[in-house]
């Protein structure tokens, strides 16, 4: 069985979200009509398939599903801080 | 002081028995129960009988993306809302949109989503929650999405007043109505707390039937829970008559106090006042009442007590009138009951019917009122009122007329 892709997951999980639109990796919020409660919710999606934590700051800059893909790639490489020590 | 005459020209309504005003009346009419057993059933309850909302399917009226922002209450009052409009006909020019309020009741707010949002939390140790989690649970959700869906930009509220919120929202309607503050209004109200965690909470007080809900009976084996919503959309008469709308009845009157006494049990004093304000404020006499469409919850606390106040504000042309409580057939929807039970109210006087209650004998002994058994039956109402009595000594008590316009 073939492991789904980041970029696959992600396209996945935001096309769940979305109506009469097929959601692409160039897509854009604006293209997808998004508001930012709309970007709200489907970043959430992306923190519930990945079960990660977007910081607030990074949230603030995406603006299109690569913008996520390269996001969640990020986090799950460590690369983004995401929480406090617990 | 010259205020308008208010009036009642679209109705719509959602609910465990109809999910339009056509499928509600005929139940009404032909006393067809919406109670059944909990799905999925809950061993550890003392009760397992609601009066849920049936074939119901949200992406019947929602699309998928819509729908996530909605919390099963509001999409009662979206649904309930929708009916109201297009029923009465109605077209929102800019200047009628400007002046159209949205006065909705909710209790307890998106108490569904509250619940698997903290179930998620909580039960199964989470580590977040949905961003639309406080958008859903607030309880003015759907005056919000009313006054979006149809760009209605008067004044938009909420009213939470448990059991009696609805019947607060449309009296407050009329009082916006007739000071001039807007021309139109969608008033009602909305309710969904059939979730887990509410439906412990009920079971906690005890009042909940293990059965069913037999008003006025003699030893009442308690309520039933329901959810629904109804709306309803009110002009002044003037307008409805320009625009040569049909009109169900007159809002007449309405009438509102606390007992502030307790927080579960009634007083005698409070709703029998606050009937006799909605009489006054209608401009009605006892003897012009042909019908009360009674709070009737099937509790040992209220129909007792709601019986005495009846006659005490109607003393002998209390015989003359029929009671019912339309709540054995629908559940009590708590938040949307006032709105409910007065489009029962409404379409009785409309129809000439007087909606029945469930009930199996022995009659309460405290009870010699014409109360309306298990059948329907044709009549003539000039004149009715809808009782709502809440939790916390909460009253509001609706008065409704027949119109010489009335289809």
């Amino acid at each position: 069985m073939n492991k789904e892709s980041v970029e696959e997951r992600v396209i996945r999980v935001i096309g769940d979200a979305v109506d009469n639109f097929e959601v692409k990796a160039d897509s854009s919020f604006e293209e997808m009509e998004f508001d930012s409660l709309d970007a709200l919710d489907v970043l959430f999606d992306v923190e519930e398939e990945f079960d990660i934590k977007i910081p607030n700051e990074a949230a603030k800059e995406i603006r299109t599903i690569r913008d996520v893909i390269t996001g969640v790639e990020r986090i799950l490489a460590g690369d983004i801080p995401t929480e406090a020590s617990e | 002081m010259n205020e308008p005459t208010i009036v009642v020209t679209g109705l719509g309504v959602i609910s465990a028995i109809g999910n339009n005003v056509s499928e509600f009346w005929k139940s009404l009419e032909s006393g067809t129960s919406g109670i059944a057993p909990l799905d999925p059933p809950e061993p550890d309850l003392n009760f397992s009988n609601v009066a849920a909302v049936r074939n119901f399917d949200p992406m019947d009226h929602f699309e998928s993306r819509q729908q996530r922002n909605l919390d099963r209450s509001t999409q009662f009052g979206l649904i309930a809302a929708r009916e109201a409009i297009a029923d009465s006909g109605i077209s929102f020019n800019d200047r009628m949109a400007s002046r159209t309020g949205v006065i909705t009741g909710c209790s307890i707010g998106g108490a569904s989503t509250q619940d698997a949002a903290y179930e998620k939390l909580y039960g199964q140790g989470g580590r977040r929650t949905s961003p639309m989690t406080i958008p859903n649970i607030m309880p003015s959700a759907g005056a919000s999405h009313i006054s979006m869906e149809f760009g209605l930009r008067g004044p938009a509220f909420t009213i939470s007043s448990a059991c009696s919120s609805s019947s607060h929202a449309i009296g407050t309607a009329l009082s916006l109505l007739r000071s001039g503050a807007i021309d139109v209004a969608i008033a009602g109200g909305h309710e969904s707390q059939l979730n887990r965690g509410c439906l412990f909470a009920w079971d906690a007080l005890r009042v909940v039937s293990p059965t069913i809900c037999l008003p006025f009976s003699a030893d009442p084996p308690g309520m039933i829970l329901g959810e629904g919503g109804a709306m309803m959309v009110l002009e002044t008469l003037e307008s409805a008559q320009a625009r040569g709308a049909d009109i169900y009845a007159e809002l007449a009157g309405f009438g509102m106090n606390s007992d502030a006494h307790h927080l579960t049990a009634p007083s005698l004093e409070g709703p029998t006042d606050a009937m006799r304000a909605a009489l006054t404020d209608a401009g009605l006499s006892t003897s012009d009442v042909d019908y009360i469409n009674a709070h009737g919850t099937g509790t040992v606390a209220n129909d007792a007590n709601e019986v005495r106040a009846i006659e005490e504000v109607f003393g002998e042309e209390a015989e003359a009138l029929a009671l019912s409580s339309t709540k054995s057939w629908h559940g009590h929807t708590i938040g949307a009951a006032g709105a409910i039970e007065a489009l029962a109210t409404i379409l009785a006087i409309h129809r000439g019917v007087l909606p029945p209650t469930i009930f199996s004998p022995p009659l309460h002994p405290d009870c010699d009122l014409d109360i309306v058994r298990n059948e329907s039956r044709p009549a003539q109402i000039r004149a009715a009122l809808s009782n709502s009595f809440a939790f916390g000594g909460l009253n509001a008590v609706l008065a409704f007329r027949q119109t010489a316009s009335n289809r």
